[in-house]
């Protein structure tokens, strides 16, 4: 073991490390990916999501198509989790989408986010155009530190 | 059948077809595009695309099965539509083996309708829709008939691939990109597509119902997004966003 150690380059080993590091991370993401997006139990559907972290903020996007805008609600319900609920504008059922064999209704989309780095969450800016809600939220900038 | 892709014909396809590709990628605009034109010219099921690198899976339609990459056609208008996101890994021979079977049947033209993603697309009204093609004169062609070209910038992706397989086996081919959301599906920058899909093609497919019925599409193609969006993170598809280096 000692001795095939020998034999690899740090580089070899960075290399190793990093495709452990990505098949860790892709399996994870596949994981979540599995993780059904209608959920009868709770009548809701998990929205597809984008989160950006831009320079001064934090843009958070979600696709909440047939619902109505007025009704949306987006709270922190601490300081680094954003909370989505859109009512759809009526109940969904899998029978819609000609899917039979399967029992259960949706009345609105639900998601949270983790907000990865701090914002000023009293801030949030929220539109929604196009059944397209964004939530643009300013980032907490430390103090500066000055280039000498 | 060993990491092979083959093109299956279940009836004859007759030669000099005119094919229109809908696969999954930015927006999904192919596929919503590519189903909306089968079911407004009745296109019937002609064959599929088979491969062990493709999801083990069928569509069922009242409790039968389907493949999940359909070959469609009215005369000699094809659609080839994926109901399945493309694994990244199946991207090279799936391209491969569409430009061959065109190549096979003597295609007049081969269209990719896909997406280009923008980053302003909620408030734009009506998509825009760009070009590009396999060679000058089919490029001369589309611009002739009003569509943009899409001057420079990186495609990603299995656009990418047919174009490129296409110029080399000088198969007439095109890529038609409107404006979309990058990873939600966008049935308006599918209508824009069509719209200059009729006008290079002389169709007529109508695009109302596709506005009007916009946000139920969305919602039941919210699952098939979502995959692709996984198989475009493997192909860097992020990368239509870089700027190229200069021209040499």
């Amino acid at each position: 073991m000692s001795s095939e150690r020998r034999r690899r380059s740090i580089f070899e080993m960075f290399d190793e490390y990093f495709e452990r590091v990505e098949a860790l991370v892709e399996h994870q993401v596949e994981a979540l990916m599995e993780r059904p997006s209608w959920r009868p139990v709770s009548s809701t559907i998990e929205p597809l999501t984008n989160i950006f972290i831009e320079a001064t903020e934090v843009v958070v996007t979600a696709d909440i198509p047939c619902t109505d805008p007025r009704k949306t609600r987006v709270n922190f319900i601490d300081e680094d989790t954003l909370e989505v609920t859109a009512p759809l504008q009526r109940c969904v059922k899998y029978g819609d989408f000609r899917v039979r064999h399967r029992r259960g209704e949706f009345r609105q989309f639900h998601t949270r986010f983790k907000v990865p780095v701090p914002v000023e969450k009293h801030e949030a800016k929220i539109t929604c155009k196009r059944g397209v809600l964004e939530v643009r939220i300013p980032r907490k900038l430390g103090v500066p530190t000055a280039i000498e | 059948m060993s990491h092979v892709v083959s093109v299956v014909e279940k009836e004859a396809i007759p030669e000099e077809p005119i094919i229109i590709a809908g696969l999954p990628d930015i927006g999904l605009v192919g596929v919503i595009a590519a189903v909306h034109i089968a079911s407004s010219l009745n296109m019937k099921d002609v064959g599929s695309v088979e491969s062990d690198l493709l999801p083990p899976l069928v569509v069922l339609y009242n409790g039968l099965p389907k493949p999940p990459v359909r070959i469609l056609s009215s005369g000699k208008l094809v659609v080839i539509l994926s109901e399945t996101a493309i694994p990244a890994s199946a991207v090279y021979k799936v391209a491969h083996a569409i430009v061959q079977w065109a190549l096979e049947k003597k295609a007049k033209l081969l269209v990719s309708i896909g997406g280009v993603a923008v980053e302003d697309r909620h408030s734009i009204d009506k998509p825009k829709v760009f070009a590009s093609a396999s060679d000058e004169a089919t490029l001369d062609t589309v611009k002739g008939k009003g569509v943009e070209p899409l001057d420079k910038g990186y495609i990603v992706g299995p656009y990418a691939l047919i174009l490129r397989y296409s110029a080399m086996q000088n198969i007439p081919a095109i890529s038609l990109l409107a404006e979309a959301f990058f990873n939600y599906p966008d049935p308006e920058a599918a209508a824009s597509a069509i719209t200059e899909l009729n006008k290079i093609l002389d169709l007529n497919v109508d695009v109302s119902k596709l506005r009007e019925k916009g946000e139920e599409i969305r919602l039941a193609s919210k699952d098939i997004m979502r995959r692709t969006q996984l198989e475009m993170a493997k192909m860097r598809k992020s990368q239509e966003y870089d700027v190229p280096p200069l021209h040499v």
